[in-house]
């Protein structure tokens, strides 16, 4: 559609559609403002079509930030060629870069030869390229190349625009993102420092009412709380230190810990003191350890401490939690009296049994041994008065003498079968862990130790080997040994009435069991302690060690005595150990 | 007196029968031992003093068992006890009971022989009285019932005149028969007839 010249009229109309569409190519931003390059692109391609009548319009758009190329075609109905088709055929006539393919080119695409112009798009087509075909020969006129290039500017404007709107909008949005994620941050952050504000409210708080809690408890409770700094010097007692020892706080605050103790103790607490101050080594239990405490009025009482320590502005300060027990104590006691009347009871009976049964026995040897004696000596008698009256035949005697040697063989077989008869009276022996049997016989001690104030240590080993042996023997020697201890302490005023009880497993691996005191020791010579009715007590038969070295004996052990130094006595024994593992 | 003492010794064990029999015939005793009671008891009484040595400890009747056995058969043989292990209230019943001597095994033997001579001895003393007052028994019987009343009651201490009052008849009556009764009963005096009297009230008589 070239001008013709010569028609004015021609000419205007011509004129006056082009102008017409160049304002319709001008109106395009209008129509895509503010869109995605696919809308520019496809509006662009539809409005060209449409206005120029082509045969092909098609677009490529080269990557740009992050966005992938675009190729878009528009032709009128009939043809249907894909875009990229239609962009590998382009590539085929005129090279692989859009940038230095020809101002116009005709070729033929499908059936059909096709008239060609490509117009960069951007300043130097750096945004792609558009491209019209048409079948028309006179393609491009004047006009329509205006109005192509004036479409590819307004869509190069459109793109650019469009570029930087994206790249806004990416900005925007990672802005928006980083924000975002910042706000997220700090959110947390916040959060975080919210609990941890919390966190040292309810901390402060707990320790606020912990505090008074504790404050509280201690005024409250019904056990004596005691500090004593590391001079042994009270530093605060509760009230209730008031109501068991009887002492206001001010007649025992800065006075010595060893006030509330009855006097045989408090040496003994002053050297575990100190002891543990300068070793660290602890004279008796932290933990619930019972001991014996003494009243302002001097009465002797249990009590069961426990004791802190806390050590403040580099001085140690030592807590005691002191509770009376006596009351504990002396149900248990009642208890374990009535069980040891009891126990005492049922030995009674064992031995009282066993007395009987020693005596039908003694009167069975008595008969069994007195028919052949009377016999001998019924014969012997009546040869002697034979004799005297100088009427003794020999055949006489001879059956005599027969019948006394018949008797005498038979006494002395009868002694041989009873004493066999003893002998096989076993002892029941049965792998026993000897730590059992002494808690057992301490627990059947108990009262004897408090009501005489032993202290007792026990000092048993761990991990010992079981013994083959008879429980009630085991305990009557142990009973025996503690009450002999008990006894020597008795008489012990002038130092604290000590007993150690120990086991552990000895060089030649038997099981050793020893029995310690600060008593009095003997008097005896250590040898003779063993000898039966050599006793040094005013009661004592003087059979009880003897029994006990031949119980010990027959259980293959041994049980000897030394001197306890500085005083008292050690009374050992060992036992064999089983091959029985403990399970 | 008409036959030789005689022991009985009870003993279960064979040593000790022998030996006893052996060292009681060294005093001249005649001894018969049995192995129980049992075999005892079978034996008929025996016409002559005798004595019963018993162990205490028997099998099947035991020797406190046998001695009220005896008694309550009413034989009054007296018995030495010979014991293993006598105990106390043993001897005690054993003693109360008539034992001679309680002898604990083994037992020296002049004890036996003392024991088993005061035995025979009593027992000898028993069959005299015995025989006496059988003699008395015989004679008594052949008093008339009239005689017997006058007897008993001129031993209850009443004069003639009081018994013919009683009887309802005259004093000279009372008189003869009373002189009768003390022929009869072969009785020197009035306190020898008394005497006769009480003897046969006693435990062996026949007047209870």
């Amino acid at each position: 559609m070239d001008l013709q010249p010569g028609d004015p009229a021609e000419e205007i109309k011509h004129l006056r559609r082009c102008v017409n569409d160049l304002i319709s190519v001008l109106a395009l931003p209008a129509m895509w403002s503010g869109g995605e390059p696919s809308q520019i692109v496809h509006t662009l391609l539809d409005a060209l079509l449409r206005m120029l009548q082509l045969d092909l319009v098609y677009v490529r758009l080269k990557e740009t930030a992050g966005r992938a190329p675009i190729e878009m075609v528009a032709q009128p109905r009939q043809h249907i060629i894909q875009p990229h088709e239609i962009g590998k055929a382009l590539e085929t006539w005129m090279g692989p870069d859009p940038q230095e393919w020809p101002p116009l080119m005709r070729g033929r695409v499908g059936d059909r030869d096709i008239s060609i112009v490509p117009l960069g798009l951007g300043l130097q087509g750096e945004l792609g390229v558009i491209v019209a075909g048409s079948e028309r020969a006179d393609f491009p006129q004047q006009t329509e190349k205006l109005i192509l290039s004036v479409a590819a500017n307004q869509a190069s404007i459109g793109l650019q625009e469009a570029r930087l709107r994206s790249e806004q909008k990416r900005v925007a949005s990672e802005l928006d993102r980083r924000v975002a994620q910042r706000t997220t941050e700090l959110a947390a952050a916040n959060e975080e420092l919210r609990k941890e504000i919390a966190n040292r409210k309810h901390a402060e708080d707990h320790l606020r009412s912990s505090e008074e809690e504790h404050r509280v408890i201690v005024e409250t409770a019904n056990d004596a709380v005691v500090s004593m700094d590391e001079t042994g010097a009270i530093l605060l007692a509760n009230p209730a230190t008031s109501r068991i020892f009887g002492y206001e706080p001010i007649e025992i605050v800065g006075k010595p810990l060893t006030m509330l103790m009855p006097e045989m103790m408090r040496k003994l607490h002053e050297n575990g003191f100190k002891r543990y101050l300068a070793t660290g080594e602890r004279h008796v239990n932290w933990q619930g350890v019972e001991l014996t405490a003494q009243r302002k009025n001097g009465q002797e009482f249990a009590v069961e401490v426990s004791f802190g320590e806390l050590t403040s502005d580099g001085h140690k300060v030592f807590t005691g939690f002191i509770r009376d027990v006596s009351e504990r104590k002396r149900a248990e006691d009642q208890l374990r009296a009535s069980e040891r009347s009891l126990q005492i009871a049922q030995a009674e009976i064992a031995r009282v049994s066993r007395l009987t049964t020693m005596g039908e026995l003694a009167a069975s040897i008595a008969h069994e041994v007195n028919q052949p004696l009377t016999a001998v000596i019924n014969n012997a008698s009546a040869c002697l008065r034979l004799l005297a009256n100088r009427n003794l035949e020999p055949e006489v005697l001879r059956r005599a003498l027969e019948g006394i040697v018949a008797d005498g063989t038979r006494a002395s077989a009868v002694l041989a079968r009873i004493r066999a008869f003893i002998k096989k009276e076993p002892a029941d022996k049965a792998p026993l862990d000897i730590n059992e049997v002494i808690q057992e016989t301490l627990v059947l001690a108990d009262r004897e130790l408090y009501e005489n104030q032993v202290l007792l240590d026990n000092q048993l080993a761990t991990d010992l080997p079981l013994v083959l042996a008879d429980r009630v023997q085991l305990q009557q020697v142990l009973l025996n040994l503690i009450m002999n201890s008990v006894e020597a302490l008795t008489a012990v005023t002038s130092r604290p009435r000590l007993l150690w009880v120990q086991s552990r497993v000895d060089e030649s691996g038997e099981v050793l069991v020893a029995v310690s005191d600060s008593g009095t020791g003997f008097d005896l010579e250590v040898g003779h302690v063993f000898t039966p009715f050599v006793t040094t007590k005013a009661k004592g038969m003087g059979m009880g060690l003897s029994i006990s070295r031949s119980l010990i004996e027959n259980h293959g052990g041994r049980l000897w005595a030394t001197p306890n130094s500085p005083h008292g006595a050690v009374f050992s024994f060992t036992l064999p150990a089983t091959a029985v593992n403990p399970s | 007196m008409t036959a030789a003492p005689l022991v009985f010794v009870v003993d279960d064990d064979p040593s000790v029968r022998s030996s006893l029999k052996f060292l009681l015939s060294t005093v001249g005793l005649h001894v018969e031992s049995f192995e129980s009671a049992d075999t005892f008891l079978r034996k008929n009484p025996p016409d002559a003093p005798s004595c019963l040595v018993l162990d205490v400890r028997l099998p099947g009747l035991s020797g406190l068992d046998f001695q009220r056995e005896l008694a309550a058969r009413k034989i009054s043989i007296p018995i030495v006890f010979l014991t293993g292990h006598g105990d106390i209230p043993m001897s005690v019943r054993a003693m109360k009971a008539g034992a001679v001597e309680f002898l604990t095994k083994p037992f020296r033997d002049q004890d036996l022989l003392d024991a088993v001579r005061i035995a025979l001895e009593r027992d000898r003393a028993r069959r005299e009285e015995e025989k006496e007052v059988m003699i008395l028994q015989q004679r008594f019987d052949t008093l008339t019932s009239r005689e017997r009343e006058v007897i008993s009651m001129v031993v209850s201490g009443m004069l003639n005149k009081q018994i013919a009052d009683q009887l309802g008849t005259a004093e000279s009556t009372v008189k003869v028969q009373r002189s009768r009764a003390l022929e009869k009963m072969h009785a020197e005096s009035l306190v020898d007839l008394i005497r006769m009297i009480e003897r046969l009230k006693g435990p062996s008589g026949g007047l209870r």
